[in-house]
């Protein structure tokens, strides 16, 4: 057969399949100038492989090895940052279960502008600070978080937060949220679509009450009240 | 964890990032130059890199088109100040290149004289053992042109070098 200058040099090289490459040998064998030509290629390989050696021999420079450690130092202080992150975040407060490991500031819901100003709507602006009114301070006021699934509006959570002050963590079909008590009222702390909203392009059905969850997690100064706690304060007019 | 992985990995790789260099370069100090670079690119750009595909690939690409880059760059200086050259101390400019010649020894300068892709290709395949396939990918050219630039590359060497 006919052997090329491109099938020697591939052959040289090891790209052939077994076939191949014993037909090759066969000619290589019967053709001296095949064998000259193959000789001289495994020489010039030697030959070059020798030069590059004697390369290697030479000290890689520390500065090269230097800077890659210095990378690697940097991506270490950023995963550690992130794993302590993630897990004061996972441990939370005592009392509150595994935490929901989520970023801390949650997206202000969508406001329907008939919630808030109306005579009978749960929400009401008072310079500038939103307060729960109607059946949403009603039921900030007296329900308690045991109060059974179904209900219009359901308690999440009550807790302390720093300044002593109660908070509620709820959820319900127009909004939910986390209300504060002031001296004039419930503040409204954090407010989200309720389960009715539609805006469920960016939530998804479910996360709402592990963000309030969340968010109630970070405020908190104390693991949330237990039913007979919650019947004190609501007692105590929650202050 | 992948970054450190990165860094253990390119670490690891030096030494060959270095032949890469020496090869495409083919001169000592352009070389360690051209490595330096790379590596600090490299290093810029490693939170792109995609853990578990080949790295060893992914940097020779760096290090190829930074040194196109330079040797373009070169053209361009070469002829803006062809003009001026002409003035300059001979002495100078010879004896750099001359010190270069002798560092490079036989089979360096041989090297150094074939056009930058035949080397390229002598130095993937035959120094650094790739398939042609794998070097047709480092390099992205058609395997066909990675397979004939391979003969040119070798029977310019074998010219070269049996002449000495």
């Amino acid at each position: 057969m006919e052997v090329t200058r491109e099938m020697l040099m591939a052959y040289a090289d090891g790209e052939l399949d077994e076939v191949t490459s014993r037909r090759i040998e066969q000619a290589i064998s019967d053709d001296p100038d095949l064998a000259r030509q193959l000789d001289a290629d495994l020489a010039l390989k030697a030959n070059l492989r020798g030069h590059f050696a004697a390369i290697d021999d030479e000290p890689v420079p520390e500065a090269w090895a230097a800077m890659i450690a210095g990378a690697r130092d940097e991506d270490t202080r950023v995963v550690e940052l992130n794993d302590a992150r993630q897990a004061r975040a996972r441990r939370g407060v005592p009392g509150w279960g595994a935490g929901v490991a989520i970023a801390a500031s949650l997206v202000l819901g969508v406001l329907l502008g008939t919630q808030v100003n109306t005579g009978d709507g749960p929400l009401i602006e008072k310079d500038g600070t939103i307060l729960a009114s109607a059946y949403l301070e009603k039921a900030l006021d007296t329900q308690l978080a045991a109060k059974p699934e179904g209900a219009r509006l359901r308690m999440l959570a009550s807790f302390r937060r720093d300044d002593g002050g109660f908070c509620r963590a709820f959820t319900g079909e127009a909004l939910s949220g986390i209300a504060c008590r002031a001296e004039d009222g419930w503040h409204l702390e954090r407010l989200l679509p309720g389960s009715r909203s539609q805006s469920t392009q960016y939530r998804q059905a479910g996360s709402t009450e592990a963000e309030l969850m969340a968010a109630a997690q970070e405020m908190a100064s104390e693991p949330p009240l237990d039913t007979e706690q919650e019947k004190a304060a609501r007692a105590r007019g929650w202050r | 964890m992948s970054q450190t992985r990165f860094c253990d990995e390119l670490t690891a790789l030096l030494p060959k990032l270095r032949r890469f260099a020496r090869g495409l370069a083919h001169d000592a100090a352009d070389g360690e130059d051209l490595c330096q670079a790379t590596i600090e690119r490299a290093l810029k750009s490693r939170h792109q890199w995609q853990d578990g595909t080949r790295l060893d690939a992914w940097v020779y690409r760096i290090m190829r088109n930074l040194w196109i880059d330079e040797t373009r760059a070169r053209t361009r200086r070469a002829q803006t100040f062809a003009v001026e050259e002409e003035g300059l101390a001979v002495g100078d400019a010879g004896g750099r290149a001359v010190e270069a010649l002798i560092e490079l020894g036989h089979v360096g300068r041989a090297l150094a004289e074939l056009p930058d892709e035949q080397r390229e290709a002598v130095i993937l395949v035959l120094v650094e053992g790739y398939a042609y396939k794998e070097a047709a990918e480092m390099i992205g050219c058609p395997m066909g042109t990675l397979t004939s630039r391979l003969v040119r590359g070798r029977e310019a060497l074998m010219r070269k070098l049996g002449e000495a």
